[in-house]
């Protein structure tokens, strides 16, 4: 009887043990925030009866989804604060939410000029003049964009992926493509050492992640939309190199956008999952070079945690023989995608991510490893240790020649 | 993914059964579907142990050999990824943990389908005074002297029970 007589986020099973309130990183620096017990299903009580009850303080939810992964009974208290953001919601800067939102418009108009754009950003009367004009904090320096980006690069050498019989698709997101196309590269070395040609989809879009976190629904629907459609094209799975944008597009664009996404959520999956599972199945071998040498930690991203893929990048990594891993306990990093750039979330960004910072300092590693681009951002701006993603570690450890050898059939 | 003990679980007492067997060289995954419940301190010494926590995870499918034992598990998180073990620990406690399902005339076990034992009457399943025990406290899966869980009357040989799913006499 219960089970079919609650709604789409298990609202009414919430039991009050506010575990989620204990583990949520927001609550714990930010008096202003009443909690995900009271910000999810206490508060959507009140609402459902009257939309005024809507508090703006669900502005300072993270959306890290701790509060989801230890609650007892199954309540998706982030979604029902995600949703009702995007319901009630009003930017607090409209246009810098706008334009850290587009993350496509941005990237596209940015990449030709990043010769200038880059130094530009990095100077202090940019910063302050982002500061004041735009509510971007000055203390944060913006990430790098590429001269040349991942898709112009992929082109001139896409005519090489044929020659492989099999094949998969890349999604490779925002970061990859106009940030650090690298990460890219080392992805199509990888698949190509292991015997898969690389395509890309028919037409991708940035994932969402950032429109839907800074209350821009509709357009976030038009270009989920765009990306479930060319992955339903695709006849192979879509691989990712980015936990968020996975995750977004397996969980978020049905639960949170209402979308049907039934039949591509298990294409969509993440490079060192697919891996992790061919190698275990003896379909794919890798030889690493013997002499790979790196002192690295693990940090879990919070969305990686929700999924609980960790276990595959962490296993693939402890395959290499010359990395000497540690993984670091579970906490949020405090960055949130764009949620720690805007001037008023910076000192909260920064003090929810001390214990892993400290935690990371105390390690003395050469690299820390991370799925996510934006934890990536947080880590380097405040350990200044350079932060990678598993896919570049083990493009950079396996012997090429060796690997193509095993995978040849 | 292969690991010597799999529990599925979730309170502290499954995370400190699960550092006994990691201190005594055993790799050990917890599947905690609702979090793990209780002492941090017991979850954190498991972890620094090395002990693997699927957290917020589901076992959705189990894989049977022919002579009964459990093959592997597959999760909701985890999807097509076998986890295998020597040895698995049914430990997902009684009605409100969910290791225990009912309807108006039944009760079962979910994951393996294991015999429960209940009362068939289901008016004496409770008594009306609040504060008395309740007979449906006793409910639970049934084992052998070892531990073993019964399905259909037989042992399972790698599939051990602990904790308050076991039915009591």
């Amino acid at each position: 009887m219960q089970e079919t007589n609650i709604s789409a986020a298990n609202l009414e099973c919430c039991l009050k043990c506010n575990l989620c309130t204990e583990v949520c990183p927001m609550y714990a620096v930010n008096p202003q925030y009443p909690g995900p017990k009271q910000a999810g299903p206490d508060g959507e009580r009140y609402r459902i009866k009257d939309p005024e009850f809507f508090d703006s303080a669900l502005k300072y939810c993270l959306n890290c989804k701790r509060c989801e992964v230890v609650c007892p009974s199954g309540v998706r208290v982030a979604d029902i604060i995600a949703v009702n953001r995007l319901k009630y919601g009003k930017p607090s800067h409209p246009v810098r939410d706008k334009m850290l939102a587009s993350t496509d418009f941005v990237g596209s108009m940015t990449v030709p000029v990043a010769g200038l754009a880059n130094p530009m950003l990095g100077l202090g009367i940019t910063k302050s003049v982002m500061d004041g004009v735009l509510g971007i904090s000055e203390k944060r320096t913006f990430p790098k964009y590429a001269t040349k980006k991942f898709v112009t690069w992929f082109k001139h050498h896409a005519p090489d992926q044929t020659q492989y019989s099999k094949q998969v698709h890349y999604f490779h997101g925002c970061y990859v493509n106009y940030n650090y196309p690298q990460l890219g590269k080392d992805f199509v070395k990888l698949m190509n050492a292991v015997g898969y040609g690389v395509k890309l989809l028919e037409k991708e879009k940035c994932c969402g992640v950032a429109l839907i976190a800074n209350g821009f629904g509709d357009q976030a629907k038009k270009q989920a939309q765009v990306n479930l459609d060319s992955i339903n094209k695709a006849g192979t799975e879509v691989l990712t190199t980015s936990s968020t944008c996975t995750f977004t597009m397996r969980d978020e664009y049905a639960h949170v956008l209402g979308l049907d996404n039934a039949k591509q959520r298990d294409k969509i999956l993440l490079t060192t999952k697919w891996l992790f599972d061919k190698i275990e199945a003896g379909e794919i071998k890798l030889a690493f070079k013997p002499d790979f040498k790196l002192k690295a930690v693990y940090h879990t991203a919070c969305h990686m945690q929700k999924m609980g893929w960790q276990q595959y990048s962490i296993q693939l990594l402890k395959l290499i023989p010359g990395l000497d891993l540690t993984v670091l306990d579970q906490h949020c990093c405090g960055i949130s995608g764009t949620f720690g750039f805007k001037k008023e979330n910076y000192e909260f960004s920064k003090e929810i991510g001390a214990i892993l910072f400290d935690d990371i300092k105390a390690a003395n590693p050469e690299a820390v490893i991370t799925d996510c681009e934006t934890c990536k951002w947080q880590i380097e701006a405040f350990t200044n240790i350079q932060t990678l993603n598993p896919i570049s570690i083990l493009a950079e450890a396996i012997d090429y020649e060796k690997t193509q050898q095993l995978n040849a059939n | 993914m292969k690991y010597d003990v799999i529990i599925i679980g979730g309170d502290q007492r499954d995370a400190e059964f699960g550092l006994q067997y990691l201190k005594a060289g055993k790799t050990v995954c917890l599947i905690a579907e609702g979090g793990i419940i209780g002492s941090p301190q017991a979850r954190a010494a498991y972890a620094k142990a090395g002990g693997i926590i699927l957290m917020a995870d589901k076992v959705e499918k189990v894989d049977v050999n022919p002579d009964g034992t459990v093959d592997s598990l597959r999760t909701a998180n985890l999807g097509a990824t076998p986890l295998k073990a020597d040895l698995y620990i049914l430990a997902s406690g009684r009605f409100v943990a969910g290791g225990l399902k009912s309807d108006m005339t039944h009760v079962w076990e979910p994951i393996f389908g294991a015999d429960v034992q209940f009362a068939e009457d289901p008016e004496s399943w409770c008594k009306e005074d609040f504060f008395a025990p309740q007979p449906f406290e006793s409910f639970g899966v049934k084992t052998d002297n070892d531990g073993h869980v019964l399905k259909e009357g037989k042992p399972i040989a790698n599939l051990i029970a602990m904790g308050s799913i076991i039915a009591k006499q």
